[in-house]
């Protein structure tokens, strides 16, 4: 049964090959490509690269894995599984610094920082009437029924039984109980309250983040920037929405069951429809990243926008005092990530780590 | 509407700034009333420091662009230009070309009247 969580490898394997060729041109392994040079057939060689060594490598990992891990009982299997998955991260890094380092001399050496001429282009509207105001309404649904699903609970709480189940085993079967309260009871919408608190509110960050517009083609990219945030905002709201839905089934299934005598859950078709709709979305999502990423420079031109290397440690970690952004795009990768030189970002993941422990607090 | 700094441009970057947002009211993409980006996101898409964008606004609330509000944003507001003062600026500066003429055996008005034809041309291309 554990060994179902080899599928996870799958989504995973894949992204990774296919990562240097959806993120966008100007960036290469974590390293800043000067407009005019995105096109080099050393960089297209690099990203190869990448993918043939990663694609051999990590089935190689993920064979030896499966050999070692499948003689294990269940609960080692679990174990076994966690580090292989790290193995398997780990191996990933080791690819992606590798590949930095030879980019970073590339870039180098062919000297195209100084062969370049820096312009900072800015669009100069207060707003942009195209891109609209940010679509609240596609959270409000979600919130909708997380407050039906606290009225339903609320109205069924004396039928419960005083010991009520509060995790379930891979089988569907409890393994854990506790006390009838409302933090025991309400677990699981509390949870969803969180995480559609976090989605609402990076999403909204996302959204109303500040553009970087390309030197050339600066039309097209502030297009492109304002697409990618109309996307972000609406695969959160998505995700979000699902997300509640397969919380809310999960706590109407369980509690219809308390009430009427059977424990097991039957959260298999729910979970499987859940991922399979979920990944869906991703995918869909890198699609349409990959077709946004793929615009055409200008040939020519020497113009590039300011190099980003400094503000990239290690390519991976944005620290930026002067951008008073709380969220930017990737540096490596499609998505967005946070500027390590905000105060606030400190306390993004203080709260993202410590909101999923507060409904032990009501236990 | 784009703002352009370019770093190789021997001016200082906030007079630069400065003279692109006059370009883009002589373009006619401004016009009164209108309200400027928050100096901080401007600053954050320029990648420029805050007080780059703070001495632009500065410069242009002085000589009579815009008016600088309290907690809201700039507006373009050329009622209170002071056309005394610009018109002094540009006296000086033309004090300037005369020097380098009158060094140099240029022409003040040919070359004055060719500059401007030539402008006049590249403007309406």
């Amino acid at each position: 049964m554990n060994l179902l969580f080899f599928l996870t490898f799958i989504p995973i394997y894949f992204i990774d090959l296919a990562m240097p060729h959806i993120q966008r041109k100007t960036r290469v392994f974590g390293v800043s490509i000067p407009e005019p040079f995105i096109h080099d057939p050393h960089l297209h060689t690099l990203k190869w690269g990448y993918t043939k060594s990663v694609a051999l490598c990590q089935l190689f990992v993920i064979g030896i894995a499966w050999w070692l891990i499948r003689p294990l009982s269940d609960a080692a299997q679990a174990t076994g599984f966690s580090v292989g998955l790290t193995v398997y991260l780990l191996v990933s890094f080791f690819f992606y610094v590798r590949f930095h380092v030879r980019t970073k001399r590339y870039k180098a050496d062919q000297q195209w920082t100084e062969r370049v001429n820096v312009v900072r282009v800015s669009p100069f509207e207060t707003k942009f009437e195209e891109i609209g105001n940010f679509p609240h309404f596609f959270f409000l649904p979600s919130f909708v029924i997380t407050a039906i699903l606290f009225g339903w609970g609320i109205s069924i709480y004396p039928e419960l039984p005083e010991t009520i189940p509060t995790h379930w085993n891979f089988e569907g079967e409890p393994d854990a109980w506790s006390q009838k309260s409302i933090g025991s009871v309400f677990l699981l919408v509390f949870v969803t309250l969180g995480i559609q608190a976090m989605m609402y509110g990076i999403a909204y960050g996302i959204f109303r983040s500040n553009v970087q517009v390309k030197a050339q083609q600066s039309e097209a990219s502030l297009q492109r920037e304002l697409d990618v945030r109309k996307l972000n905002a609406m695969l959160l709201g998505f995700i979000n929405l699902a997300t509640v839905v397969f919380m809310g089934a999960l706590f109407v299934m369980s509690n219809w069951n308390m009430i009427y005598g059977n424990e097991t859950l039957q959260a298999g078709p729910f979970t499987i429809a859940y991922v399979v709709i979920v990944f869906g979305s991703i995918a869909y999502a890198m699609r349409e990243m990959h077709r946004l990423n793929d615009e055409v420079t200008e040939e020519g031109s020497s113009l590039s926008g300011p190099d980003q290397d400094q503000y990239w440690k290690g390519g991976l970690f944005y620290y930026n005092k002067d951008d008073y952004n709380l969220f930017v795009e990737k540096n490596v990768g499609v998505g967005w990530t946070i500027n390590f030189a905000r105060p606030a970002a400190w306390l993004f993941i203080v709260l993202t780590v410590l909101l999923p422990l507060l409904p032990l607090f009501f236990l | 509407m784009f703002i352009r700094l370019y770093d190789d441009d021997p001016r200082d970057l906030y007079v630069q700034l400065a003279d692109e947002i006059v370009r883009l009211m002589a373009e006619g993409a401004l016009e009164d009333g209108e309200e400027l980006p928050s100096i901080r996101s401007l600053a954050s898409t320029l990648q420029v420091n805050v007080k780059t964008v703070q001495a632009s606004y500065q410069k242009l609330a002085d000589e009579g662009y815009i008016t600088q509000r309290k907690k809201a944003r700039a507006i373009i507001d050329r009622s209170r230009f002071d056309r005394e003062a610009w018109e002094t600026r540009w006296r000086e500066r033309l004090r300037q070309f005369q020097h380098e003429c009158r060094a140099t055996g240029q022409s003040e008005r040919d070359t004055l009247e060719r500059l401007f034809n030539d402008l006049q041309e590249e403007e309406s291309l």
